[in-house]
C-alpha cells in the first residue's frame, strides 16, 4: 500500500526542486544552495520523522522514489485502524454495515464506524436539492443517448442487412429485365450453339460410317467381294432378335468388331446414347439389345447379296431404322421416317463405293425406301395410305441384290 | 399517479432485453439517487457524475446481451459505474499540487509503530447529521475526505459501502485478491475517518 499515495499526491514545483536539491545533497540541508536551503530544511524535518521507517523499508534512502514515499507518509495518506477497529470493521462489513447486527461485545466500535460511513451516503440538504432538480432531466439525457444508441444499432444492422450494390435487393422490375436479357442472349445464342453441335454430331457421325466403310472393304478384300456376314440364313426366328449371333442381322455387322476390321469407337454413333456406351467386345458376337446397334446394315439374308463395290451407289448402310424400332415393339410404322440418330431430320447412309451421303429421306431416287423390302413397298404403294405399313414381322428379306432393306 | 413498477430489477433488465424499452426507464429511476451519489462520491464532481451515469446506463445497454440472468442486477450495474468512473479518473488524472507550508494532515491521533499511523475510530469525534452544522457545509467536508482518498481505496470504500457487498464480492468486482481488498477497505476507512476529523475540525488533524 506504500505506493498508493504517491500517484494521487504531488509536491509543488518549488519542493520539488527543493527536494531534488536535498537528495544531490546528501539529505544535508545546509549544503543546498540558498535559493531552495529554507524548503530543504522543512522536507528534512519532515523526514527525519520517517527515519527509522525508511531504513527498514528502503536502505537507499537517497533515491526518489524513497523521498516521494516518505513525503506521501506524511502527508498522512498511509495509515491503518487499530485492530479492535479493524474487528468491527470485519463484523461491519459481514452484516451489510448493519451495527444491529454486530455482536454486543464490538456492536459499539461497529456503531461509530457506520456513523462515520454513513456520511458517504448522506447527502446535504442542498446536494438533495440539485438532485431533485436534475433527477428528471439526467433520467431524460440518459434515455436519449441510449435511445440514440439503440437507433444507431438499428441503423447499422439496416446498413448491414441491407444489400450492397452487388448484391441489391431484386425488385420485380429488375429482375424482368434480366429474365428478358437472359431470353434475348440464350435465343440468339442457343441456336448457332445448337448448330455447332448438330454439325458436330454428324460429322462424327459420317466418319464413322467412313471408317466403318474402309473396314468393310478390307474384309470383302479378304472374303472375295462379300459384306460382312456372320450367319447366311434364318432359323425360323426374327433377323431382329440382337444378341442371338446365329441368326441376327446386327451380327454379321459385328463381324467387323470381332474380327478387327473396325475400330470399336466407329461404331458409337453420336444419336444414339446407348451405342456410346456400351463395351464392345471382340471375344462375342453381337450387340447385346436392339438399342445397342448404332447403324442398320443391309439384310444378308437374300438369296443373292450385293457385293463391294459392285454396284457402286448401293446404299449397305445408315443410320438407325425407326421402322424396325418401331416394328419389333408390334407397332405400325411410317416408311418415310427418318432415323432416330439425326433427331429425325434425315441420315447419313454408307454406299457400297465407300462414300458416305446424306439422305433427308429414306426414299431413294430409284423410288426404293431403304427400310423397307420391295414387297412391302409393293403394296404400301397400292394402298390408300401409304404412310402406314402392316408391321413388320421380322422375317423379310430383300427382294433381289438390289433391294436396299437396312435393318439392325 | 401511476403505480411502481413491482417488478425486480433482474426481471424488469430481461423485459428491457426482450423489447420492453420503458423497463430501462424504471430501472434508471429505481437507481437514480444510489448510483449518482455513489458516482458523485467516486469522482468528487456532479458534472462527472452525471457523465458516468449515462455513460453506465449506456453501456448497460450495449452490454444487454452479455448480462447473465442468473445473477443479480445490482451488482453488475455498480461494477459497470465503478469501472466507468475508474477509466474517467484515470483520464482526468490532475495531481495535486502540495506546498509544504500548507496544512499536510495534523498530528496523529493514534500510536505509531513500525512507521504506520494507527487510527482509532473511537476517537473520531464525528458530527451527527442532526447537530448544528450546515449540511452543505457537512457535505463539502465529506467530499473533501473522499477526494483525499487515492483513487484505490476511494472505490473499494465506496464500492463496499454503497453496494453492501462483501470482501470476495468486491475482489471479484475489481478483480483484485481478497487480501488486498481487505486491507484497502481498513486503510480507507481509516484514512477517511481521519481526513473526515481533519477537515470537520479546521484541518487541525487533533
Amino acid at each position: 500500500m506504500t505506493d498508493e499515495p504517491i500517484d494521487s499526491t504531488q509536491l509543488c514545483p518549488a519542493d520539488q526542486a527543493a527536494l531534488d536539491a536535498l537528495v544531490d545533497a546528501g539529505f544535508d540541508a545546509d549544503a543546498v544552495p540558498e535559493a531552495h536551503r529554507a524548503r530543504a530544511r522543512r522536507i528534512a524535518a519532515d523526514l527525519s520523522q520517517l527515519a527509522a521507517e525508511a531504513r527498514c523499508v528502503c536502505p537507499g534512502a537517497e533515491s526518489r522514489c524513497l523521498a516521494a514515499i516518505r513525503l506521501a507518509r506524511a502527508a498522512g495518506e498511509v495509515c491503518e485502524l487499530v485492530p479492535a477497529d479493524e474487528d468491527a470493521l470485519e463484523l461491519l462489513v459481514q452484516h451489510r454495515f448493519d451495527p444491529r447486527r454486530v455482536p454486543s461485545g464490538v456492536r459499539q466500535r461497529a456503531a461509530h464506524q457506520a456513523e462515520v460511513l454513513g456520511l458517504l451516503g448522506s447527502a446535504s440538504e442542498e446536494l438533495a436539492a440539485a438532485e431533485a432538480s436534475g433527477r428528471e432531466s439526467l433520467i431524460a439525457r440518459t434515455l436519449s443517448r441510449v435511445q440514440t444508441e439503440a437507433d444507431a444499432q438499428a441503423e447499422s444492422m439496416r446498413f448491414s442487412s441491407r444489400p450492397g450494390p452487388a448484391a441489391r435487393r431484386w425488385r420485380v422490375p429488375d429482375l424482368v429485365s434480366v429474365a428478358a436479357m437472359l431470353l434475348i442472349g440464350v435465343s440468339i445464342l442457343w441456336p448457332v450453339m445448337s448448330a455447332s453441335r448438330e454439325r458436330s454430331r454428324l460429322a462424327l457421325n459420317e466418319a464413322n460410317l467412313r471408317n466403318i466403310g474402309l473396314g468393310m472393304g478390307l474384309y470383302s478384300g479378304s472374303n472375295d467381294g462379300a459384306l460382312p456376314m456372320a450367319t447366311a440364313s434364318l432359323a425360323g426366328t426374327p433377323w431382329w432378335f440382337v444378341g442371338n449371333a446365329e441368326q441376327s442381322n446386327s451380327a454379321n455387322l459385328y463381324t467387323l468388331v470381332r474380327d478387327g476390321y473396325a475400330c470399336r469407337t466407329n461404331f458409337a454413333a453420336p444419336g444414339n446414347r446407348a451405342s456410346v456406351e456400351c463395351t464392345l467386345d471382340p471375344a462375342r458376337a453381337d450387340w447385346g439389345c436392339i438399342e445397342e446397334v448404332p447403324y442398320s446394315y443391309q439384310n444378308q439374308f437374300a438369296r443373292k447379296r450385293p457385293v463391294w463395290r459392285q454396284a457402286g451407289e448401293q446404299i449397305v448402310l445408315a443410320d438407325r431404322s425407326p421402322v424396325i424400332l418401331r416394328a419389333v415393339r408390334g407397332l405400325w410404322v411410317d416408311p418415310l421416317e427418318n432415323s432416330p440418330n439425326a433427331s429425325g431430320k434425315g441420315q447419313h447412309a454408307l454406299r457400297l463405293d465407300g462414300a458416305v451421303v446424306w439422305l433427308t429421306s429414306p426414299v431413294l431416287a430409284s423410288g426404293d425406301n431403304i427400310w423397307l423390302p420391295r414387297s412391302i413397298e409393293d403394296v404400301l404403294r397400292r394402298a390408300a395410305n401409304a404412310r402406314r405399313a402392316e408391321p413388320l414381322r421380322g422375317v423379310e428379306q430383300p427382294e433381289c441384290e438390289t433391294d436396299v432393306f437396312l435393318v439392325p | 399517479m401511476p403505480q411502481p413498477d413491482r417488478r425486480s430489477d433482474e426481471d424488469l433488465f430481461l423485459a428491457y432485453r426482450a423489447g420492453e424499452s420503458p423497463a430501462l426507464e424504471v430501472l434508471i429511476r429505481r437507481y437514480h439517487d444510489d448510483l449518482i451519489r455513489f458516482l458523485y462520491r467516486l469522482t468528487g464532481e456532479r458534472a462527472a457524475a452525471e457523465d458516468v451515469f449515462q455513460d453506465t446506463f449506456l453501456q448497460v445497454h450495449v452490454s444487454a446481451g452479455t448480462f447473465d440472468a442468473s445473477r443479480r442486477f445490482k451488482p453488475w450495474l455498480f461494477t459497470i459505474a465503478a469501472n466507468k468512473a475508474r477509466d474517467l479518473i484515470r483520464r482526468n488524472t490532475r495531481r495535486r499540487a502540495m506546498d509544504l507550508d500548507s496544512p499536510i494532515g495534523g498530528g496523529r491521533s493514534g500510536d505509531s509503530d513500525d512507521g504506520r499511523t494507527f487510527v482509532d475510530l473511537m476517537e473520531i469525534d464525528a458530527i451527527q447529521p442532526g447537530e448544528q452544522v450546515g449540511t452543505a457545509e457537512r457535505d463539502r467536508m465529506v467530499q473533501q475526505a473522499v477526494s483525499e482518498l487515492p483513487p484505490s481505496l476511494r472505490e473499494v470504500l465506496l464500492l463496499a459501502y454503497f453496494q453492501k457487498m462483501s470482501y470476495s464480492q468486491v475482489a471479484d468486482v475489481l478483480q483484485i485478491p481478497l487480501g488486498t481488498v481487505k486491507s484497502r477497505l481498513h486503510a480507507a476507512v481509516a484514512a477517511f475517518a481521519r481526513k473526515w476529523h481533519i477537515v470537520s475540525k479546521g484541518g487541525d488533524g487533533t
